[in-house]
């Protein structure tokens, strides 16, 4: 029961990919999207959906919780196959796109499992940081990224509280067939979305007193280490850049 | 540094003064008001810093000023360790990395934080309380806000806490310690009790526990120990209050 | 024998980096009628023990027989009957309140439970009464609430559906003496009168000695000392478990260090005369 309570949302253990630099993951995500939106080659795609693969184990993150969310829109998956079909396109090259989506959830799933609010809104700012000659509010910026990802998450985490506040008092969701359970989901929503908001608000009053400010600069105790699991993971991306580029010719 | 609340409106009368090391327990219905317009909730003229009032200008540099503690923060974590919840108020201030890093063993010695590099969402709910003190007190502020937390301490958590407390007092802070236990009136040295927009009773400890009259028509009793020692004056058994059972045991017998 | 513990272990977070065992291999037999105590500290797992006995969290391995249900980690038909004959009052109101205003809070399960909901009018204002509040409260918005009335208005919530057992974390915490003696009382009654069944979750020592018919001191997921409110005389073994005695046996057991020879009580009054008597 409850296997995911996460959803999302920062998982707190240590491990090879929790300890790399937000930076880093933002660049090799952005290196990542060069073979993903170029490349139509079988081959490659297998490649980095086994690296992937070995990156999400070595997050030390439980594999069923990235693999939930895939067999969740396990339907849509098939959806696509029908609508690539009835455009023409043989199985390989819907393999392909496939493979392509696969990838980029699980890489998207596997940078907010190991990345904490925080470090996201370091890694933005910094890594955008070289567009700072446009003067441009990229504090403020880099917030409003973070508040948006990170609000679906917040807001499953806290409808499962008011699911179980609710169960102990009536409307039971856990030992219910699947209709009853979408009607008790449906009408705690309104309770949800306000919840989450309170508590969004508290957090970001939390932060107010202990001084947190946009405008201000902020100094940091260890995100900012580039240490040999970064470096490693961009050799890798690296990699994959460089047979891309050798496979379209040197373009 | 001087440290004024004023709330004279319509049929409100709230105003107390704080001054350096004095650690003062509040209780009563206006608490929860109180602390609000401590934390600059709302837009409030009620307090004074060093006789210059709070605007939105220096809302934000006062914010260094004043800490706060509380139930509802607890499981708010902004760090993804211990070390960097602990770091996380120097980090705002912009303090360089190594005077950060020396500050965290430090506090985490004094407090008895073990395993820094562990999530604070493993603690249990002792642990978190002290964690939310010492996560605080990293960054010195001129003073602390306590609201009602520390009754749910562990016992051998609760006396390190108050240790370092002490040391923050004596060091020249200033604790405001809202609770309903009346038990924590024997750490301050005042009191001030509010009822329905006034503050009723205010001044050194002893002096308004001995009040009993008055504190028991607005539901409070006395702490156990300040009972007893009134009974056994008013038996004739000891001349003065002594607040420590050994001693007191000693004089009876 | 109301609650039966059978060899129940539980634990969070299974097969997850972050697996916790709260409870071990715990078995108990908690009787009707009475108020029982467990009392230990963070580390304990006694906050653990509420969702258990009202089927909101599962057991790992083992079994717990509450009234005819069985949580053994498998569904459980018609938990709502169990669930309105248990009320639990949790310490973290966001783990428990849920709604905007306090009527809603209040009338929310009278809708679910179908319970006799022609009665709603009644009800509501009673079990305001209960804990101490009037009528007024309903149309408060529940975060602006001071922390004794919301404590007072989660102890409302679960009175309203009259269950015959009641759990409660942290009787005490937000409440001010006179709330806590009225809260005595109210305890009081309902085992005497109402034949309920109350269980307490707590630190607090000098709250329940006075109160409890029986006491469990718990340690890291496991009793280790059972018996009736003369545990909480033992001062020694209620230190061992990171707990604190109660300020009255505190005094008594310094006094007959000194051959005072005072016997144990709760009332203060009965202590001041005997202290009397043998000091001369």
């Amino acid at each position: 029961m409850h296997s995911n309570k996460y959803f999302g949302s920062y998982y707190p253990v240590d491990s090879f990919i929790h300890k790399i630099n937000p930076v880093i993951k933002l660049v090799a995500l952005f290196l990542l999207l060069i073979p993903i939106i170029g490349s139509m080659e079988l081959k490659l795609h297998v490649v980095m959906l086994f690296f992937t693969v070995m990156l999400l184990y070595s997050s030390k993150v439980p594999l069923r919780f990235y693999f939930n969310m895939l067999y969740g829109i396990r339907y849509l998956f098939i959806l696509l196959l029908f609508l690539l079909a009835s455009r023409g396109l043989d199985l390989e090259t819907a393999v392909i796109v496939l493979l392509k989506i696969v990838i980029l959830i699980e890489y998207l799933s596997l940078i907010f499992y190991t990345t904490s609010p925080n470090e996201l809104k370091y890694g933005i700012e910094k890594s955008l940081s070289p567009f700072n000659f446009l003067s441009l509010n990229l504090g403020k910026f880099a917030n409003v990224v973070v508040n948006i990802i990170t609000f679906f998450p917040l807001l499953f985490v806290t409808e499962q509280k008011v699911l179980k506040s609710a169960s102990m008092r009536g409307l039971d969701y856990y030992n219910q067939d699947i209709l009853s359970k979408i009607y008790v989901a449906s009408s705690s929503l309104k309770n949800t979305f306000r919840l989450t908001f309170e508590r969004i608000k508290e957090e970001k009053f939390a932060s107010t007193l202990r001084m947190y400010n946009v405008s201000k600069h902020r100094t940091n105790l260890s995100t900012n280490k580039i240490n040999f699991n970064g470096i490693f993971l961009l050799l890798i991306h690296l990699i994959f850049v460089a047979y891309y580029i050798y496979e379209r010719g040197l373009l | 540094m001087n440290f004024n609340y004023l709330d004279y409106v319509e049929t409100t009368d709230l105003s107390f003064g704080v001054k350096e090391k004095m650690w003062i327990t509040f209780l009563g219905d206006k608490n929860k008001d109180i602390v609000d317009n401590l934390l600059f909730k709302k837009e409030n003229n009620f307090i004074t810093i060093n006789y210059s009032k709070i605007t939105n200008k220096n809302k934000d540099k006062l914010r260094k000023l004043i800490g706060y503690v509380s139930f509802s923060m607890l499981d708010i974590f902004l760090g993804e360790r211990i070390s960097d919840e602990l770091a996380y108020n120097l980090e705002s201030l912009g303090t360089n990395k190594k005077e950060m890093k020396e500050k965290v063993e430090e506090i985490a010695n004094s407090y008895k934080i073990k395993n820094i590099d562990k999530s604070p969402t493993e603690l249990n709910l002792s642990e978190k309380i002290k964690l939310s003190f010492a996560r605080i007190l990293i960054s010195n502020p001129k003073v602390l806000v306590i609201d009602d937390i520390i009754k749910l301490l562990d016992k051998s958590d609760l006396k390190i806490v108050l240790k370092n407390l002490k040391n923050y007092t004596e060091k020249g802070g200033i604790i405001l310690n809202f609770t309903t236990e009346i038990e924590e009136t024997v750490l301050g040295d005042e009191i001030i009790i509010t009822d329905k927009e006034k503050i009723i009773l205010s001044g050194k400890t002893i002096s308004v526990l001995n009040e009993e009259k008055l504190m028991k028509r607005l539901g409070y009793n006395l702490p156990f120990i300040v009972l007893l020692n009134k009974y056994l004056k008013d038996y004739e058994l000891i001349e003065n209050y002594i607040l420590d059972y050994e001693r007191l045991v000693d004089a009876i017998w | 024998m109301v609650i039966k513990f059978d060899n129940v272990t539980y634990k969070e977070n299974i097969m997850t980096p972050l697996e916790k065992t709260y409870i071990k291999n715990l078995s108990l037999i908690i009787n009707e009628n009475k108020i029982t105590s467990f009392i230990g500290d963070s580390e304990s797992g006694i906050y653990k023990l509420g969702d258990l006995i009202n089927a909101s969290s599962y057991v790992t391995s083992g079994k717990i027989k509450v009234l005819n249900y069985i949580n053994d980690g498998r569904t459980i038909k018609k938990v709502n009957i169990l669930r309105m004959n248990v009320g639990l009052v949790k310490l973290n109101k966001d783990e428990m309140l849920f709604n905007k205003t306090v009527k809603d809070e209040l009338e929310f399960g009278i809708k679910y439970f179908k319970y006799k909901t022609e009665k709603k009018s009644v009800r509501v204002p009673d079990a305001l009464k209960l804990v101490g509040l009037t009528s007024d409260y309903l149309e408060k918005n529940i975060k602006d609430l001071t922390l004794s009335e919301i404590r007072k208005v989660s102890l409302a919530s679960v009175l309203i559906f009259n269950p015959s057992i009641i759990i409660i974390e942290e009787p005490t915490y937000g409440l001010q003496n006179k709330d806590r003696e009225d809260l005595k009382k109210l305890l009081t009654m309902l085992k005497t009168k109402y034949n309920k069944t109350i269980i307490l979750l707590t630190k607090d020592t000098d709250f329940i000695y006075g109160l409890t018919d029986e006491v469990f001191i718990m340690n890291k997921g496991s009793i280790v000392s059972h018996g009736g409110k003369e545990l909480l005389e033992n001062e020694d073994l209620i230190n061992t478990y990171n707990l604190k005695a109660p300020e009255i046996i505190r005094f008594i057991n310094y006094a007959n260090k000194k051959n005072a020879n005072l016997t144990y009580t709760s009332n203060i009054l009965d202590l001041i005369k005997e202290v009397y008597r043998n000091a001369f």
